[in-house]
């Protein structure tokens, strides 16, 4: 896929725009404060706008090489869909089952190929981490599963 | 001078009790843990460990703090370098050249400037503070909401550094942390901006999201294209230590580092985050090759990482000498101090001076102490790259979403994090540069506030903007900022047989 500056330009624009309708109902200046919650952000979004006409007009030299590879750019995505799918599954499956599950299959994305390997550094992992962090740091991690199981 | 020297002889009398002693250690190794953690930052960190210090003598309590405190500073440093995953937003700069220097295999050299910018610029900082401390929070608190809007349009200049190839990509990338400053809720109006019916995004976006996000989790989509590709290399380490030459070459970006540090970090209100940029900034506009940064110059390393440290320092400074907490750290600290029955005052001096004293004491044994856990260190950490890429990438994402997650409890913040790592990916893959944007989010809140605390102060009078004294050499220091190094250039040039 092929991408110049000049789509970036109206990409760029299309933000600005949006950004700027977003804020249009932000309240103006007021008595005690002149500037108000409006005017930095009218400021940012015009000067989006502004960059993204200049790239638009003026796109620079084009390159001939693909950027996103047809190739590598969908195991991007998986893992991208991985994070999103592990983000999600945090707060209702706790920490250390998810990290389990996400180490397991990221390793294998990126090439592992040792189910008996892949299972056991995985585990071995993420219960260490969930030690140290939840136990020793004591960073308030969600328990999720563990605490239907009656851990605490 | 005599004086002063008989008051630092009776800090290190406390400072070097055994009991003293330890907590020093425990402070530092702690704090070192901390600043390795993505996301859990000084301040967070510092808060975390508050219970450790109940019924300690608050002399001890201040030492244990202040360890956790310098600490942290110190350790955010090593995930930058080996795994472009800032530790704290202030290592977000170290990330540029560090991690390029690792990827070279000079992993052990980055980390070793590091660690002995941090000790020198530690060491001198507390030199400063004991001699040009009162004097120098007298002038931070000039800084009111003019200057510090100066400050930050200063601070914006810096970009220019940062840019890469297009100064106008550069100019979207701030815009873009600009706009990621204003989600969340407006302080003095108290109106929700941007935050699209989400409650949780009215807390704002906080800089260690994005920062990790935009550098390490796009650095890891990257990475699974190159092996996808089959490109990939194994980064090898070639030498651990850091070579005689490196050092003295980097000595001068250390002094100058330690300096600006101390500065901006003494003034309220401006991160170290923003010292850091600043020494960067000025490294390399005043290099004679500066095409050289951001492809793992060593100078690039050694400055903000002394900067940071330094103003760490510098931070301490409004709240010995006038009891003011300006940043959250030293909020933190007040907050300590409080519970351990000492309320910090301007008198403080001369109510509590085995507090100072012994603090001041404590952070000479600090520095040493830090040096001489972290340099033995350098050998183990660099070590970890040599994991195999597909375990080392997914353990770097499932670590960095630990410290993601404690920064607000939040798994959106997670959701926030990834999609900001496909931005990066993005913008990287299509030349846009990832650092402005971290400027602009840490600049854009308080460049906005102040701005419209002085004009609240001024009836709507934006003269006031440029009245004082500081405020105006800013706003040229702004655009000397931008346009001296061509003027330098010019002048090398007009000299001949000088560079």
């Amino acid at each position: 896929m092929k991408l110049g500056n000049r789509v970036w330009g109206i990409i760029l624009c299309a933000l600005g725009v949006y950004y700027l309708i977003e804020g249009v109902n932000l309240p103006p200046a007021a008595i005690g404060d002149p500037l108000g919650p409006l005017v930095f952000p009218s400021i940012l979004g015009s000067s989006m706008v502004a960059c993204g006409v200049y790239l638009a007009i003026r796109p620079g030299p084009r390159t001939d090489q693909a950027v996103l590879s047809r190739r590598t750019f969908p195991q991007v995505l998986i893992l991208f869909a991985l994070l999103l799918l592990y983000a999600a599954a945090i707060p209702w499956m706790g920490y250390l089952f998810s990290t389990t599950i996400f180490l397991f299959s990221t390793a294998f994305l990126m090439g592992e190929r040792s189910w008996a390997k892949g299972i056991a550094i995985s585990a071995v992992f993420s219960a260490g981490i969930f030690f140290l962090f939840i136990r020793v740091l004591t960073i308030p991690l969600p328990l999720g599963l563990l605490e239907t199981f009656g851990f605490k | 001078m005599a004086e002063t020297f008989q008051h630092l002889l009776f800090g290190f009398s406390i400072a070097l009790e055994p009991i003293n002693l330890l907590y020093a250690f425990l402070g530092c190794l702690v704090g070192t843990l901390i600043g390795v953690l993505p996301g859990l930052g000084p301040a967070g960190g510092m808060a975390l460990l508050i219970p450790l210090i109940y019924g300690k003598s608050p002399a001890s309590a201040v030492i244990l703090l202040a360890g956790i405190y310098y600490g942290a500073m110190y350790g955010g440093s090593t995930t930058s370098i080996l795994l472009n995953l800032p530790g704290e937003a202030a290592s977000v700069v170290t990330t540029l050249d560090g991690y390029q220097m690792a990827k070279k295999g000079r992993a052990g050299p980055a980390l070793c400037i590091a660690a002995i910018g941090s000790f020198i610029a530690g060491t001198l900082s507390v030199v400063f503070l004991m001699f040009i401390g009162p004097p120098m929070a007298h002038f931070a608190l000039k800084f009111g909401p003019a200057e510090s809007f100066a400050l930050m349009v200063f601070g914006l200049s810096t970009v220019s550094s940062l840019a890469g190839s297009s100064l106008i990509k550069g100019a979207v990338a701030t815009i873009f942390g600009l706009m990621l400053a204003t989600i969340g809720v407006d302080l003095p109006t108290g109106i929700n901006r941007y935050i699209f019916g989400i409650d949780k995004l009215m807390e704002g976006f906080d800089i260690i999201v994005a920062a990790i996000g935009l550098f390490a989790v796009s650095e890891i989509f990257m990475a699974l294209e190159e092996m996808a590709a089959g490109t990939l290399e194994q980064i090898k380490v070639s030498r651990i230590w850091i070579s005689m030459h490196d050092f003295l070459y980097s000595l001068g970006a250390i002094i100058r580092g330690t300096l600006l540090g101390f500065v901006v970090g003494a003034i309220p209100g401006a991160a170290h985050v923003t010292a850091s940029f600043f020494s960067y900034s000025l490294e390399k506009k005043f290099s004679k090759n500066p095409e050289n940064f951001g492809k793992g110059e060593i100078r690039g390393v050694a400055g903000p990482e002394s900067a940071n440290n330094a103003a760490a320092c510098g931070a301490l400074l409004p709240l010995l000498t006038l009891g003011l907490p300006a940043s959250t750290v030293t909020a933190v600290l007040y907050g300590a101090l409080l519970m351990v029955g000492v309320k910090p005052s301007p008198f403080l001096f001369q109510k509590n001076p085995e507090i100072i004293w012994g603090l001041v004491a404590s952070m000479y044994v600090g520095n040493i102490m830090l040096l001489i856990l972290n340099l033995p260190l350098v050998g183990l950490f660099v070590r970890i790259l040599s994991i195999p890429a597909r375990w080392l990438l997914p353990i770097v994402l499932v670590v960095a979403f630990v410290g993601v997650y404690s920064v607000h409890n939040s798994a959106l913040d997670l959701v926030l994090a990834t999609i900001l790592g496909m931005v990066g990916y993005l913008m990287r893959k299509f030349e846009f540069p990832l650092a402005p944007v971290i400027l602009g989010l840490v600049l854009g809140d308080l460049m906005e506030q102040s701005a419209r605390q002085a004009l609240m102060i001024s009836g709507g009078n934006p003269g006031i903007l440029f009245q004082s004294a500081i405020a105006k050499t800013l706003f040229v220091l702004a655009v000397l900022v931008i346009i001296g190094p061509s003027l330098l250039q010019r002048l090398r040039r007009s000299k001949p047989g000088n560079g």
